[in-house]
C-alpha cells in the first residue's frame, strides 16, 4: 500500500488483487447472498482506493483494510434490508423484475441524470430505464459489453453520489 | 444486475491510480494540534485580561491545585488521541485513549468536587475573576474544536460520534485548564463557569458530528 500510495501501478495491482482474494471469502461468510456479496466487495475495493492516503504504513494493513470492509457489509445488510421493505408485493424475484415495464424516472433522478456525463447517462437510460440488457445497449451503439458495463456502473456511482449529496 | 468483474474492476482502480501524500501520523498531528492550539488560546486570553496575580507561584505553592491543573491539563491530549484514533480504521488505541480520558476527567471532577464540599485546593477568593469567562471558554474552544474536526474530516472516521465528542472535549479543555489558573479560584465558579462549558461544547461538536464529519 505504500508503494501503491506513491503512484506504483504494479504493486497496487497485486495488492488489490490479494485484498479482493482474502475479502471475497470473508463477505461471503457475512453475507451469503452471492449477489451482496459481490456488490459489497466492489464497494470495499472502491472505498479502499478513495481511502489510500489515509492510510497509515507505521501501522499493520490487514485491521485496516478488514474494517472498511466489515464497515462496506453493515452498509450493503442496511440497504438490502431497505430496499426488501419497499419491494412491491414483497418479492424479490429477479425473474418478476425483469418482466416489469420500464421505469419513470422522479424529478431528482432526472435532475441528476442531467448531470451525469453523456456517455454514462445514456448507458444508464438504456440499461436501468428503457429495460435493455446489456448486450442490446451495447449493440445498439456500437461498443463492447464491457465497455457498457463500465459505463453504466460509473454513471450509477456518480448518480449515487449526486442523489446522496441532494438528500444531505 | 451490472455490475464489473473483480478483474475489470481492479484494472479500472489500477488505471484510476495516482500517487497521494498520506496523512500525517496521529502522534505527530496531535503534538501540533495540543502545541498551537495551546498557544492561541493564551494568547487570546493575554490580549482579552491579564492573568490572576500570583498564579504560577500558587502551582508551585499548594500541590493540590497543582494536581488538579496536571489532570485537566492532560485532558486535551488524550482527547486529541482519542479523536484521531477514532478515525483510523483498525486503530485498537481508541478504546486506550477514551478510558484514559474520562479517568482524568473523574479525577478532576473528584478533586474539584472534594475542594467545594470539603476544603479548598486553594484559599477562597475572587481575586482574579474574569468577568466572561464562561463565554471566553465557549469561544475560545471553537478554534481548536474547529482545527481538531478539520484533522478528523482528512481521515477515515467511521466512528463519527465518537470521534467529535472527543474532539470536542479536547478543544473546550484548553480554555478550561488556562482558565483554571487565569481565573478566580472558587471551586463552585470552576464547576459552573469554566467545566460546564466543556460539557457543553462537547455535546454540542457531538450534535454536528453527521454535518461536519463526512459519511464514509
Amino acid at each position: 500500500m505504500t508503494a501503491a500510495q506513491a503512484g506504483d501501478r504494479e504493486s497496487y495491482q497485486r495488492l488489490l488483487c490479494e485484498i479482493e482474494a482474502a475479502l471475497g471469502p470473508y463477505l461471503r461468510r457475512l453475507l451469503g447472498a452471492r449477489e451482496l456479496h459481490e456488490d459489497c466487495l466492489q464497494e470495499c475495493l472502491l472505498a479502499i482506493h478513495n481511502a489510500r492516503h489515509t492510510y497509515d504504513a507505521s501501522r499493520p494493513f490487514k485491521p485496516w483494510a478488514y474494517t472498511l470492509a466489515r464497515y462496506k457489509a453493515i452498509d450493503t445488510i442496511r440497504r438490502s434490508s431497505t430496499r426488501r421493505r419497499y419491494e412491491p408485493d414483497g418479492t424479490c424475484d429477479p425473474a418478476e423484475k425483469a418482466s416489469v415495464a420500464p421505469v419513470e424516472p422522479s424529478l431528482d433522478t432526472t435532475r441528476a441524470l442531467d448531470g451525469l456525463d453523456p456517455k454514462y447517462r445514456e448507458a444508464v437510460l438504456l440499461t436501468k430505464l428503457e429495460g435493455y440488457t446489456v448486450e442490446e445497449a451495447a449493440a445498439k451503439i456500437g461498443i463492447t459489453r464491457a465497455a457498457m458495463r463500465s459505463r453504466v456502473h460509473r454513471g450509477l456511482r456518480h448518480l449515487r453520489a449526486q442523489l446522496a449529496q441532494h438528500l444531505r | 444486475m451490472n455490475r464489473l468483474t473483480p478483474a475489470e474492476q481492479i484494472q479500472e482502480l489500477v488505471d484510476d491510480l495516482t500517487p497521494v501524500t498520506p496523512i500525517a501520523r496521529v502522534g505527530r498531528v496531535t503534538a501540533q494540534w495540543v502545541v498551537g492550539s495551546s498557544a492561541f488560546v493564551v494568547i487570546a486570553m493575554l490580549a482579552l485580561g491579564p492573568l490572576r496575580e500570583g498564579c504560577l507561584g500558587e502551582l508551585i505553592a499548594h500541590p493540590r491545585f497543582l494536581t488538579e491543573t496536571l489532570l485537566m491539563a492532560l485532558v486535551p491530549i488524550f482527547a486529541s488521541v482519542t479523536a484521531l484514533e477514532c478515525a483510523v480504521p483498525g486503530g485498537t488505541k481508541a478504546r486506550f485513549f477514551a478510558g484514559a480520558t474520562l479517568a482524568l476527567v473523574a479525577g478532576w471532577c473528584a478533586a474539584v468536587t472534594y475542594s467545594y464540599l470539603v476544603e479548598p485546593s486553594l484559599p477562597l477568593s475572587m481575586a482574579g475573576k474574569r468577568e466572561y469567562c464562561f463565554y471566553e471558554t465557549l469561544v475560545l474552544s471553537l478554534v481548536p474544536i474547529g482545527l481538531a474536526l478539520a484533522a478528523i474530516r482528512r481521515r477515515f472516521a467511521l466512528d463519527r460520534l465518537r470521534a467529535a465528542v472527543f474532539a470536542g472535549l479536547a478543544g473546550a479543555a484548553i480554555p478550561a485548564v488556562i482558565m483554571q489558573i487565569a481565573c478566580m479560584v472558587t471551586p463552585s465558579h470552576v464547576l459552573t463557569h469554566h467545566a460546564f462549558p466543556v460539557l457543553l461544547l462537547a455535546l454540542a461538536t457531538a450534535g454536528l458530528a453527521g454535518a461536519v464529519l463526512p459519511r464514509r
